[in-house]
């Protein structure tokens, strides 16, 4: 029985939104899985503008924010999840890949105290 | 078509009918035996249109033309008192000629009227508890705007200053931004509407050298009745204790009455004026929690406002400490809620991971996904995640979307 750390897609008609979910490998895509780890947004969203975000750049032209892509996950149980052998989907790894790959201090409070740092990816 | 016969000679002959070639009754008789095509209240309507009414042909500048401004024949009410008034005395003035003439030159230069007062201000006659309120001129919102906006004062020491509600200023800025904008953008705006409406509602404008309104605009530290305070509850109290306003409230929120050691007022103890009260205490069962009701001193708009007028009773301090010690109790509070709202948007970011690409931003923010968030039923909102089994209300009849109130 493998166990999968996979998206689940959620959302209307071209407009799709995930759960990164924890669910038995051959289940079906709109199981209830055994976890609900976090939620994946593909779509860009312009951010909201907050009281110091300025109109115009210095330049005098306007300012365009970049878009942003938001993912909300529980580190530390998908660490507990990787840990005990459950596999990222392809999609899945590269995202935890992006995650782990810039600075996981903030990310990862009880790793740092442990002195290790657990690297999110597949497990060899 | 037949051709037309030409008028015979002997009809052009007949004399054009006139006054003189028709008897008296044949003037006033009505010719036409069909019923009047205007009723009764048709008459009344031009009646009125063409006497008391004419006066809204060409209505009055720079002040309101409403209805209750005027009696039934049409004349100005506020303009005939003041008649009445002046006209007793160029007769106790007898000998002085030279006076009078002066006066009813000086009359007739300013022939300003008179203010409008509550009467006046009634633009329904059969309504009477409706007042026209008055509005911010252009000149007073472009000053709120450059208070708060270039100025870089607080919403709250703007609205104590001009005697503007904090909701207005807030409302003023913000839509003297859009304004802005709009110009900025070319678009066109609507300003023979807007002058239109100014002239015939009751504007507040601003003084010149004072930079303020010319009126109070409105009272600023008023406060709604709480629905908290609605009900009515008989509750015995003890005569030893003082029941102060802070203890009403815990009643009204059923919280429990403080201990002894907590209480102020008590056994000689300093009392804490309950302006100074501003910690929320949040009491209930889990799924039940409410803040506890402070007393009113502590929820009004301004409560600084309460010390200030305290400082100005003291003999022991002076005038312009009182104002010193007012603007210090200002800037103090500005620094606090600068530093709250700092605070809080630093412990926002330190959970979020920002990662750069080429064309967007990655946000990462941490979360907890735990029993607690989605609930025994697995149907709670506070864990990630769209929920399972439960249909989404988004499209469901009577969801209101847009937001009914503004908070400042």
């Amino acid at each position: 029985m493998v166990l999968r750390i996979r998206l689940a897609r959620f959302g209307n008609a071209r407009n799709p939104v995930y759960n990164i979910v924890l669910a038995q490998a051959k289940s079906a895509r709109g199981k209830k899985p055994i976890e609900v780890l976090g939620t994946y947004n593909p779509i860009p969203q312009m951010p909201l503008a907050t009281r110091d975000t300025p109109e115009f750049l210095p330049t005098g032209e306007k300012l365009v924010p970049k878009k942003i892509k938001d993912i909300k996950l529980d580190t530390a149980r998908t660490k507990y999840w990787l840990g005990v052998g459950a596999q990222p989907t392809e999609p899945v790894e590269k995202l935890f890949s992006l995650v782990s790959s810039s600075s996981s201090s903030s990310l990862s409070p009880g790793a740092k105290r442990n002195g290790t740092c657990l690297v999110f990816g597949r497990m060899e | 078509m037949p051709p037309r016969i030409p008028p015979s000679a002997a009809s052009i002959t007949i004399p054009r009918p006139s006054v003189h070639t028709h008897c008296k009754s044949c003037l006033t008789r009505a010719f036409s035996s069909t019923p009047s095509s205007q009723t009764q209240l048709r008459k009344r309507m031009f009646n009125w249109l063409q006497g008391p009414g004419a006066n809204f042909r060409q209505p009055l500048a720079n002040s309101t033309n409403y209805l209750s401004a005027y009696d039934r024949r049409g004349n100005l009410i506020r303009d005939r008192n003041k008649k009445q008034g002046s006209s007793p005395e160029p007769v106790s003035e007898g000998p002085e000629t030279e006076n009078v003439v002066a006066l009813e030159e000086a009359a007739e230069e300013e022939p300003r009227l008179r203010k409008e007062d509550e009467e006046d201000l009634r633009p329904f006659p059969l309504n009477h508890t409706f007042i026209s309120q008055s509005i911010l001129s252009d000149e007073l919102r472009e000053e709120i705007w450059k208070r708060v906006r270039v100025d870089g004062k607080s919403v709250r020491q703007v609205s104590v200053e001009m005697g503007v509600d904090m909701r207005r200023i807030a409302a003023v800025v913000r839509l003297v931004e859009v304004e802005r904008r709009m110009v900025a953008e070319g678009k066109s705006l609507a300003i023979p509407y807007a002058r239109a409406i100014q002239s015939m509602v009751p504007v507040n404008k601003l003084n010149p050298q004072t930079r303020k309104p010319v009126e109070e605009h409105e009272p600023i530290n008023d406060l709604e009745q709480h629905p908290m305070t609605y009900r009515q509850i008989f509750w015995p109290t003890s005569e030893s204790r003082a029941f102060t306003r802070t203890d009403a409230g815990r009643v009204f929120s059923g919280a429990p009455r403080l201990p002894d050691e907590q209480e102020r007022g008590q056994d000689g103890k300093p009392l804490l004026e309950p302006w100074q009260d501003t910690t929320p205490e949040i009491v209930g069962k889990p799924g039940h929690e409410h803040p506890v009701l402070k007393p009113a001193d502590a929820r009004i708009p301004h409560p600084h406002l309460v010390a200030y007028e305290k400082d100005k009773l003291d003999p022991t301090i002076k005038s312009h400490e009182v104002r010193a010690r007012y603007v210090e109790r200002l800037q103090q509070e500005d620094a606090k809620r600068k530093a709250i709202i700092e605070r809080q948007a630093r412990i926002e970011e330190k959970k979020k991971i920002r990662i750069e690409t080429d064309r967007w931003q990655f946000v990462v923010t941490e979360v907890r996904a735990t029993r607690t968030g989605t609930g025994l039923d697995g149907r709670g909102t506070k864990a990630p995640g769209f929920r399972y089994g439960v249909p989404s209300q988004e499209r469901k009849k009577g969801q209101v979307k847009i937001p009914t109130s503004v908070e400042v």
